[in-house]
């Protein structure tokens, strides 16, 4: 088969994906069964890889960048329309999709950090910060907006699945060893980003992680 | 018509002190509630002055409500507050079908409770921090069988 293989999404990108995937469901699964210790520390772990993230969105590889991806309402409905998108990488529906994701497990960890559970035993590390009355609403809120995100995550499954078994286009593929195959060169290859700029970004998520789940102290 | 009067009036407070005794279920499920939203904040702003430098009268005020409130989790859940249609309450029905066991659970809490106060009124702030733990275990304790989970 003639064509090229070409690079489309970077390591540290797929690594923050198939977490997601592993420890979205173990935060639900720990929730439900009251450990919360393990809870905490999923989402903690959670939140390092979200800090990252973000600002991989605007310092990582080409097709992880949100300027990359974020199109505007005109892109997004030609591409409703079936109009078709010859860009590598997330086309301009995925895009928006993404980042709902990303900004509904933003709302969701950061709800989490102000949690307590029935018996003010377990809590978030931010807990501290606010009212009994106001972590209680919290508490609820974050019970609640887990069922908006699993809604968005069963849309993503089912879109992915869509595009596999429908449009015959494999996209998990991709995400998993990180390159896709083309019948052409395209006529710009994504560019990635460097190893040692993603270990320097992972540095500074690990900071702001240890930080928030130290209770944000402004001093040491 | 004099008599009658006083008989009626009688009557009338006769019957508003029997309410008064025996509130209905809504209103004892109400003020209960009420009552372990202020455990819980006061136990919260234990737990926020040991989690930091702890303000003694702070930790003395939050501990008094905590003891203040101890002793009367028991008659929270009396039998004429066990059920009424149309009232929600997380208390589960295990609270009057094992009485001895729920009011066991309950004065743990006040034993703790009591505790804390009096490490707190001692100024004994690492002993209360010490406490904690314990002293949030009888909630959990008596939760864990007698409180149905919001999920």
């Amino acid at each position: 088969m003639a064509g090229v293989r070409i690079a489309l999404w970077d390591l540290p990108t797929r690594i923050v994906h198939w977490s997601l995937v592993v420890l979205i469901p173990f935060s639900w699964w720990s929730a439900e069964n009251h450990d919360l210790e393990r809870h905490r520390w999923s989402g903690y772990a959670i939140l390092g890889l979200l800090v990252f993230r973000l600002i991989w969105g605007f310092v990582g590889s080409s097709t992880s960048r949100f300027a990359s991806f974020l199109r505007g309402p005109r892109a997004v409905l030609a591409y409703a329309r079936g109009s078709g998108d010859k860009r590598l990488g997330h086309n301009p529906m995925g895009g928006w999709s993404v980042v709902a994701m990303l900004a509904l497990l933003v709302a969701q960890v950061g709800l989490g950090l102000f949690a307590s559970d029935d018996d003010g035993l377990e809590t978030g590390p931010l807990n501290h910060l606010v009212s009994y009355a106001t972590a209680e609403t919290l508490t609820e809120l974050h019970e609640l907006l887990f069922n908006v995100l699993a809604a968005l995550i069963a849309l993503h499954v089912a879109t992915v699945l869509f595009y596999l078994f429908v449009r015959r286009d494999n996209l998990i593929a991709p995400m998993l060893g990180g390159s896709k195959q083309l019948d052409a060169e395209p006529a710009a290859r994504p560019t990635m980003a460097r190893p040692l700029r993603a270990l320097a970004v992972a540095a500074v998520a690990f900071a702001i992680m240890a930080w928030i789940s130290k209770g944000a102290p402004l001093a040491w | 018509m004099r008599t009658r009067l006083i008989i009626g009036s009688v009557a009338a407070g006769l019957a508003s002190v029997a309410m008064a005794q025996v509130p209905s279920v809504a209103e004892q499920v109400k003020a209960r509630q009420a009552g372990m939203k202020s455990v819980g904040a006061a136990f919260k702003g234990l737990r926020d002055e040991m989690s930091g430098t702890p303000d003694a009268a702070a930790v003395k005020r939050h501990a008094a409500v905590l003891a203040g409130h101890s002793s009367k989790v028991g008659g929270w859940f009396g039998a004429s507050a066990a059920s009424a249609p149309g009232v929600t309450t997380a208390a589960l029905p295990a609270i009057w079908t094992r009485n001895a066991d729920f009011r066991k659970a309950a004065s743990a809490f006040d034993v703790e409770a009591r505790k804390t106060l009096a490490l707190a009124n001692a100024g004994d702030m690492a002993g209360v921090g010490g406490q904690l733990r314990a002293l949030g275990g009888t909630c959990k304790g008596c939760h864990d069988d007698f409180k149905a989970k919001d999920d």
